[in-house]
This record gives C-alpha cells, sequence and structure tokens, in this order.
C-alpha cells in the first residue's frame, strides 16, 4: 500500500496534495457514468446503484440512478430533490444531509481543480506518483466531521476514479467513476474488495 | 384677595390638582380594546366578531421579511430568530419552513397513527408495509438516507414525515437552504401568529419589540434588514404615526394658543392661571372614570378631552370682561348666569350619552359633565378670587371699538337663517359620494406601499385571509372536530376547483375522538404485525431485528387512549389548536382559515348549504354594520340630546325669541357644516359626529354671550373681545388639526373650525337683539 511516511511535514504534504488538486481541473459542463456501492449499518447487504452522474459550470450536481431502479436527484442552491416515478418530488436542504454536502463539496471541487476551495472545509494529504495516486481530506469543520470521518479518492494521472465516503456512524460511500464505473465487481462485495479495486495498478 | 392669600389659595389649588392626578395615575386604567366602544351585538356575526375572535385569527398574523444578504447567512438568520421566537409565549406559532420534526414533540410522536389521516383510506397489511419497505432501500441509496437513517427503525413508513407535512401551512411558498424563500430567493419569509390580537397597538408594540430583539440579536454581524407586515404592524405605525402627529400638533397649537392669549391679555400670569381651569376638567373627568369605571378607554380620554376644549372659553369670557371699576369676584357672579346656562345645558345634553348602552359613550358622557362643571366651577370660585383687581379693560382697546362699531352696522336679516338652512339641506341632500363612512380603517389609513408589500408578502407566503373565515359552532369541542372533519372533503373539492387556495382547519391539528379510534382498530396486534413485517421485509437487505422500536410502538398506540382536547392543548402544539377552537361555557366554536380566496361567490355557496356545518363570516361586514349599529346609537343619543338641550335653554331664557336667537345660529351652523362637508364629497365618520357635538357647544356659547348683552356700549365691546379670543384660539387650534395628513385628525379639525367660522358670524348676524342697533350706529357714526 503506498502512503507517504507519517513524520513528512504537513505543509510540504498539504502544498503537494494542492497541486495534485490543481491538475485535475476538467471542464464543465462534465458528465460521467459511475458505479456505488452503499454500505449500511440498517442492511445485511450493500446497495449497489449506476447511472450518471452531470456535474455543470453552475456548480450544480445531477445525480440519475438508472439501475436497480430510477430516480434523479438535483442539488442546486442549497436545495436538494430526489424524483422517483409516480412519486411527489422530496425536497429537503442541502445542510440536513451533510454526508451529502461533504461529498458534494469534494466532488465539485476536485473536477474544477480548486484546491482553495477544498482547504477551506478539508485537510487535504496525497500520497502514490502521478501515475496513480490518492488523496485524503479529512474535514475541518466540527459539524461536517459529526458525519463525515474523512472522503479518500483514488486515481490515475489527472483522473480520479474512486471516491470513498466514510461516514462517521460506520457506513460507507464508495463511488466508481469513469473507467471504473464499468468494473466487474465480485459478489459478494467487501470494502476491502473495494479499496484493492480503486489502487490496483493499471 | 390679599396677595399672600391669593399665593397659599393658588397653592391648594395646585395641591388639589396634584392630589387628583395622583388618583388618576394609580387608579386609571387606559383600555386600547375597540369593544368597550361598540354596542351590544345583535347579529351572530358581531357577536362573534365582539365576544369571540375578536378581529379574527387572521389579524394576529405577522409577515417577516428577511432582506439584505446572502441567501444562506438569511437562511440562517431565520432559523436562529425562528428558534428563539418559538421561545417566547407571546408567539402563538412561528414558521419559517422548517419542517423540525421536533416540533411535532416527543408526546405526541407515539399517536402519530391516530393522528395521521394515512389509515383513513389505507389498510395496514404485508402488501402496503412491503411497498414502504421498497422505498425505504431506495431511500437508504438516496441522499435522503442521512437524515432518515435515524428515524426509519422506530416508523418505517415515516408517519411522522407525512404528519408534519399535513401541519405545514396549506400553501408553502418556495425554500432555500430549509427555509421559506421568495420565488427570487432575495429574502427569507416567517410567519408569525401573536398572541395579542391585531388591533390592540400596545400588545403589538410588544411583540414587534421582542421580534426586533431577537432578530438583532439572530443577525448580529450581518446587515440584514427585517421587514414586518400584517394587521398588528400597520396597528402599531398607524397608531404611533397618529399620536406622533398629534403630538406636534398639540404643541404648535399650544404655543400659537399661549401668543394669542398673550397678545389678548398682556400679562404672562393670566394666561398660566388661564389653563387651570381646563386641567382641572381634565383632572377631575379622568378622576371620575377612575372612581366610576375603574379604567377609561383610550378612545374616550381622546375624544373627551376633544370635547371639553369647550371650557378654555370659560375663563376667556372671565378675564376678557374683567374692569378696574369692579372686581373679578364681582365680574365672574355677574357673568355666572350665562356661563351656567352654556355649561348646564351642554351638560344634560351629554346625559343622553350616559343612556347609549355602550360604555365608551357612557364613560365619555361622564368624562364631559364632570369636565365642563369642574372647568366652570374652578373659572367662577377659584380662577376669579386669585386674580387682581389692577386688570386691563379690553372694552379701551382701539380696534375692539372699532371693530364692534363696524359690526354694530352689519344688518341682522331675518331671512337669512331660513336660506341658509334651506341651500344647506339641499346641498346635504343631493352631495356626491356614500352619507357614511363605515369603514373606520379608512380614517387610519395605511400608506399604499406598505398595503402592497403586505399583499405581495401574504401571496408568497399563502398567509389565511384576513376577510373571510368559516366558523363551526357546536355545543362542545369534539363536536366542532367531527364538523370540521365532516368540511375536509368539502373544502378540498373548492380548492380543486380552484375557489381557493387552501385551508386550515383545526381536525387537521387534532382528529375527533372517533376519527382517532377508527384508525385505531385499524393497527394490527403485535402477531399479526410481526407476521406482515416478516413476510414484507424477505427478500429486502433489511436486517432481521431492524424494527423492533417499529413492533413496540404500534402495540403501544393501540392501547393509548385517544387524544381529548384538553390533552392536546397543553402540548407543544396546544396554543396552535385553542387558536382555532375556542372552548366557551356551554358551546365551542371552530375556526377554519382560508387561504387565497378567489371565489366568494363558491364559498357563500357552500356555506348556504343545509348540509355544511359551518357559516361563512366576513369580518370586514361584521365590523361595517357594527359601526352603523354604534352610529344609529351616537345619532339617537344626538337627538334626545338636542332636545335636552333645547329645553334647558327654553328654562334658562324663557322667551321664544331669545331661545330663537341662541339656539338658530346653532342649528344653521351644523346645517351649514354638514353641506361643507357632503359638498366637498367627504362621508361622515363617528369622529365628525363626534367634531359636530364640540362645534355645537361653542356656538351656544357665543349666542349665549351674544343674546346676553347688556345695553351698556363697554360691556358689548367686552363680550365682543372675549368671543373674539374664544373663537379665534379655537381656530386656530382646529385649523391645525385640519390641516393634518391623516383623514381622523383631518375629520375633526375641518369639522370644528367650519363649526367655529360659521358660528361666529351667524351668532353676530342672528344672535343679537336687533334693537340695540340703530342707536348705536346713529350716535356713533354722528
Amino acid at each position: 500500500m503506498l502512503s507517504l511516511p507519517l513524520c513528512s511535514h504537513a505543509a510540504s504534504d498539504e502544498a503537494a496534495a494542492a497541486t495534485l488538486v490543481t491538475s485535475l481541473k476538467r471542464g464543465a459542463p462534465a458528465t460521467t457514468a459511475y458505479t456505488e456501492i452503499r454500505f449500511v449499518n440498517l442492511l445485511d447487504t450493500p446497495l449497489r446503484l449506476s447511472g450518471t452522474l452531470e456535474f455543470t459550470a453552475d456548480g450544480s450536481l445531477r445525480k440519475q440512478v438508472q439501475t436497480p431502479y430510477a430516480e434523479t436527484t438535483s442539488i442546486a442552491g442549497g436545495q436538494v430533490t430526489i424524483e422517483r416515478r409516480g412519486k411527489p418530488a422530496r425536497r429537503f436542504a442541502l445542510k440536513r444531509a451533510p454526508e451529502l454536502a461533504g461529498f458534494l463539496e469534494s466532488f465539485i471541487a476536485v473536477l474544477s481543480g480548486d484546491a482553495p476551495r477544498l482547504q477551506q472545509s478539508y485537510t487535504l494529504q496525497s500520497s502514490g506518483d502521478a501515475r496513480s495516486w490518492q488523496l485524503r481530506l479529512t474535514p475541518k469543520d466540527r459539524a461536517l466531521a459529526k458525519h463525515v470521518a474523512n472522503v479518500e479518492i483514488d486515481g490515475r494521472a489527472n483522473e480520479p476514479r474512486c471516491f470513498r465516503i466514510q461516514e462517521a456512524d460506520g457506513d460507507l460511500s464508495v463511488l466508481l467513476v469513469d473507467a471504473l464505473a464499468a468494473a466487474k465487481l465480485i459478489e459478494p462485495i467487501t470494502r476491502e474488495a473495494l479499496v484493492t479495486l480503486c489502487r490496483a495498478a493499471p | 384677595m390679599s396677595r399672600t392669600a391669593r399665593a397659599g389659595a393658588l397653592l391648594a389649588w395646585l395641591g388639589a390638582l396634584a392630589l387628583l392626578l395622583w388618583y388618576v395615575t394609580a387608579n386609571l386604567e387606559v383600555g386600547t380594546d375597540l369593544r368597550s366602544f361598540m354596542p351590544p351585538p345583535s347579529t351572530a356575526e358581531q357577536r362573534l366578531l365582539l365576544d369571540e375572535i375578536g378581529e379574527g385569527p387572521g389579524s394576529r398574523l405577522l409577515l417577516l421579511a428577511i432582506r439584505g444578504d446572502e441567501p444562506d447567512t438569511l437562511a440562517g438568520i431565520s432559523q436562529r430568530l425562528a428558534a428563539a421566537l418559538r421561545g417566547d409565549a407571546q408567539f402563538l406559532r412561528v414558521l419559517n419552513g422548517e419542517s423540525d420534526l421536533s416540533a411535532i414533540g416527543a408526546e405526541l410522536l407515539p399517536y402519530r397513527y391516530l393522528l395521521s389521516p394515512t389509515l383513513d383510506t389505507q389498510r395496514f397489511d404485508a402488501e402496503s408495509l412491503r411497498g414502504e419497505l421498497i422505498q425505504r432501500v431506495e431511500d437508504l441509496g438516496s441522499p435522503a438516507a442521512a437524515w432518515l437513517k435515524p428515524l426509519l427503525p422506530r416508523d418505517p413508513t415515516l408517519e411522522t414525515l407525512k404528519l408534519a407535512e399535513s401541519w405545514a401551512p396549506a400553501k408553502e411558498p418556495a425554500r432555500y437552504a430549509d427555509v421559506w424563500f421568495d420565488a427570487k430567493t432575495t429574502y427569507a419569509l416567517l410567519l408569525i401568529e401573536t398572541r395579542a390580537p391585531g388591533f390592540d397597538p400596545q400588545a403589538q408594540r410588544a411583540a414587534l419589540d421582542a421580534l426586533q430583539r431577537n432578530f438583532t440579536q439572530a443577525a448580529a454581524g450581518s446587515p440584514a434588514q427585517l421587514e414586518v407586515s400584517g394587521p398588528g404592524a400597520f396597528t402599531v405605525s398607524v397608531s404611533e404615526t397618529t399620536s406622533a402627529e398629534a403630538n406636534r400638533i398639540g404643541m404648535l397649537d399650544s404655543i400659537g394658543f399661549m401668543a394669542l392669549l398673550l397678545f389678548a391679555y398682556r400679562r404672562v400670569s393670566t394666561v398660566l392661571l388661564g389653563a387651570l381651569p381646563l386641567v382641572s376638567g381634565g383632572l377631575a373627568g379622568t378622576a371620575a372614570l377612575a372612581l366610576l369605571f375603574g379604567g377609561a378607554h383610550g378612545i374616550t380620554l381622546a375624544f373627551g378631552f376633544t370635547l371639553i376644549g369647550v371650557a378654555q372659553d370659560y375663563p376667556i369670557h372671565l378675564f376678557s370682561h374683567l374692569r378696574p371699576a369692579s372686581s373679578p369676584v364681582a365680574v365672574a357672579r355677574h357673568l355666572w348666569p350665562t356661563l351656567v346656562t352654556g355649561i348646564a345645558s351642554t351638560g344634560i345634553a351629554y346625559l343622553a350619552f350616559f343612556a347609549s348602552g355602550v360604555t365608551g359613550l357612557e364613560q365619555l358622557a361622564v368624562f364631559t359633565v364632570v369636565g365642563l362643571a369642574t372647568a366652570g366651577a374652578t373659572t367662577r370660585y377659584a380662577l376669579a378670587p386669585l386674580l387682581s383687581g389692577e386688570q386691563r379693560d379690553a372694552a379701551l382697546s382701539r380696534p375692539i371699538a372699532r371693530l364692534w362699531r363696524r359690526l354694530e352696522r352689519l344688518p341682522r336679516p331675518g331671512w337669512l337663517a331660513p336660506l341658509l338652512a334651506v341651500l344647506a339641506l339641499a346641498v346635504i341632500g343631493f352631495g356626491p359620494g356614500a352619507f357614511w363612512e363605515n369603514n373606520l380603517a379608512a380614517l387610519t389609513p395605511v400608506p399604499a406601499p406598505l398595503l402592497e408589500r403586505d399583499a405581495a408578502l401574504r401571496a408568497e407566503l399563502g398567509a389565511p385571509d384576513v376577510r373571510y373565515l368559516l366558523v363551526i359552532e357546536a355545543p362542545d369541542p369534539q363536536g366542532v372536530l367531527r364538523a370540521s372533519e365532516q368540511l375536509d372533503p368539502q373544502l378540498a373539492a373548492l380548492r380543486e376547483r380552484g375557489a381557493l387556495g387552501g385551508y386550515e382547519l383545526p381536525s387537521r391539528w387534532l382528529p375527533s375522538l372517533e376519527t382517532q379510534r377508527a384508525r385505531q382498530v385499524r393497527l394490527p396486534d403485535d402477531s399479526s404485525l410481526r407476521a406482515m413485517l416478516q413476510t414484507a421485509q424477505s427478500g429486502l437487505p433489511f436486517k432481521a431485528d431492524t424494527f423492533a422500536p417499529f413492533l413496540e410502538e404500534v402495540a403501544a398506540a393501540r392501547a393509548l387512549t385517544p387524544l381529548t382536547v384538553e390533552a392536546f392543548s397543553d402540548g407543544p402544539l396546544g396554543l396552535r389548536l385553542k387558536a382555532m377552537l375556542l372552548a366557551r361555557e356551554g358551546h365551542a366554536i371552530g375556526l377554519v382559515g382560508l387561504v387565497g380566496v378567489n371565489d366568494t361567490a363558491a364559498l357563500v355557496e357552500l356555506a348556504a348549504h343545509a348540509a355544511t356545518p359551518a357559516y361563512l363570516l366576513d369580518l370586514k361586514h361584521a365590523s361595517e354594520t357594527l359601526v352603523a349599529a354604534y352610529r344609529v346609537r351616537v345619532l339617537w343619543s344626538l337627538s334626545v340630546a338636542s332636545l335636552l338641550l333645547i329645553g334647558v335653554v327654553w328654562i334658562a331664557l324663557r322667551r321664544r325669541e331669545r331661545v330663537l336667537r341662541v339656539l338658530v345660529p346653532m342649528a344653521v351652523t351644523t346645517l351649514l357644516i354638514l353641506a361643507v362637508l357632503r359638498g366637498c364629497g367627504i362621508s361622515l365618520s363617528l369622529f365628525h359626529l363626534i367634531a359636530l357635538i364640540l362645534a355645537a357647544g361653542l356656538g351656544l356659547d357665543y349666542a349665549l354671550f351674544f343674546e346676553q348683552v347688556e345695553e351698556d356700549e363697554m360691556e358689548q365691546r367686552r363680550t365682543l373681545h372675549a368671543v373674539l379670543v374664544c373663537s379665534v384660539s379655537t381656530f386656530l387650534v382646529f385649523a391645525l388639526l385640519a390641516a393634518s395628513s391623516l383623514p381622523v385628525l383631518r375629520a375633526i379639525g375641518t369639522t370644528v373650525t367650519l363649526g367655529v367660522l360659521f358660528n361666529f358670524v351667524l351668532a353676530l348676524l342672528i344672535a343679537r337683539k336687533p334693537s340695540a342697533v340703530a342707536d348705536g350706529v346713529h350716535r356713533h357714526a354722528g
């Protein structure tokens, strides 16, 4: 496993991580296929969803679940709207879903290569090399830390491939994007297997 | 009287006034409730308005907008402000859009299946449960998982959310960051219900202060501004503008009045002493109210002080008649019969108001009678002895002498009064516009921009209508709740048709006992529910014992005693229910708020239907009929008062031509005032009527003094001086009021100003004895 030695200077580490984030900038709007695996305490087996993620220039995000059911989540202006066919739309404030807010903030900042924005909310740590790297985000804000333990992002070159949101209550959400979205997953899916997949060499 | 004796008497008088003032401040409670100024209700509509609900629940709503910062900051302020206000007992309900589950309260959670309408239409079975559970799996895969997760084990059907949604306002505004915003996300919106009625300026002022204080705290460090609208805010703004303007005008009036008296009598001590009878009258009148009624209505005091303004003329008559040859006491004794005729006739006339049956008018009668009598008596017995003998003689003034001669030459045509009366009656009969102004609010109007803002905020917030209301009456609260449940589908149909935007029923908060029991019966027993849950859960990824808390709570719900009105009222949402469900001795009343009324006719039709357990209350109509009923009482009192007045003047003057000379100017003046007002298209209000009474009282005094002149030319000049000072000072005071921007002050000002003018001129032309004329003119012309 690749990781920087613990004794390394936080400042230089932070700077390296920031440089990495800056290199990830890609133009908006962007659309990517994704597969999400959610490990929820209430459930025996993880949930597996796939669909597309759309990220627009004004910072709003559209998450469309295609399998196993259809559902569209739009996040814009601090408001989350979840629509399912035949059901009234459910709306709530982004603030009420801090896990989502945390993920969204990291996701958008990473896709726009906006290191300062990311540094506002998270302490950054990076490891690996340019071909295969890991970025670990730890919430600075205590309110966010109550819900999100950390966000780990794995990628290659200037392409993030895997977002892992570790929630404070033990639930885990793994988002595989781009090339990894179509990766074959062997049942039963385990957390460990996903980490291996995310960090696997090309 | 010696100088020291006079000083002693003055001190004693001032001491007595101080005592009165102390008594009044200690014992007088000034009421602001309009109801004590209204006649007893005669229709069901009026009774509701007066006895039960004040001006309706719509009048207790305040609409708030917070603007001037980033939407995220505004949302934060809205949340902090709402949280602070929810802890304040002055506010029954604070809504800002947060569907806060804690608002339901832990006490009510076990009752959720009894309170929520779900079980009325849905069966509790394995199939429906499975449908819910499938959705919960999807929820866990969605971003909503974050806040639904903690709820699921005890409430997999999300009944709590359904309940919270059913308690949300009928028509909700847009949201941003969980709180209400306008459609363009420029300002955050809140809807607040005060405990105080909308028409109570003092209580509303306190509520607004609390609001502002909490806002300042919630918005610390932000440039955000709070805007408050709604009937209560208008009441405060109107009453404060009115009193500010009245005070400003009062200040100017006092300065002008003092200057005029100084000019007329050239002595500071005279002017200062001259104020004492009026002050004594006012204090004595107020003390009488404290003694007899224990308090007074604010309007009584305002009207009362206007009416006893006529007492300021009493010392003026005394001052103008002073002369070196006789002592002030002798002068006062000489004037006394004329003064007493004026005071007694006005006072006895006011007794008519005492029999009106309206508390406010009775208070007004007591206040004015006591006030005028005291002012008259103190002028005669306290003021006169205080004056020193060395006074200026008004009769020696050259301008007065010249004016007297010119006036003496004026004709006194007998045809004038009938002609003017006929002309006036014609104008009164054919004047444009409505004769009466029934809308009291038109006299204290809310500025148009404020009303526009209010309409905009009301539309954004979907706040209930302030005019229409459905009212349910039943023998007991449960009857109201049953009727309310019966109304629900009928109103839902109207909403479907677009006749109204929404409605708020008491049964939406607390269903009747029957409904709760019916829902309870539909809850499955523990073993059936376990079986259902097992079937429902099969094939779904939920862990086996996830829903154990749910099983426990449903079992507990089956054994609950349904919530009574009393039990619910003690709970966190109790105040809300109490505002809609009024339990009274022997009966109960339910109020159904209507939102966005588009089709009044449809509501009238619904209410008229025999099967509808409610009737439509038009608050505007009810208050207008009340005003009209009130006016009828005032007019009756006035007619009786006029008869009493004629009787007293007749007894005092005895001869028919003398009585006519005194009463005709006053009567014609009243007609002329009415003609001018009607000719200008002004609709008459209660304030005009009160001002007419004052004008008549002034006219009576002028006419009495002009009629009562002696053969002595010097004495005639003194009378002229007195009436001139009286009328110029009154004219000055009320002309300033007439120039006010506020209709209520303008109504009083215009009426009295016209009254002074007409009364003075007509008293000159009609009240004086014709016999004195020719001689006088020839003597001085030659």
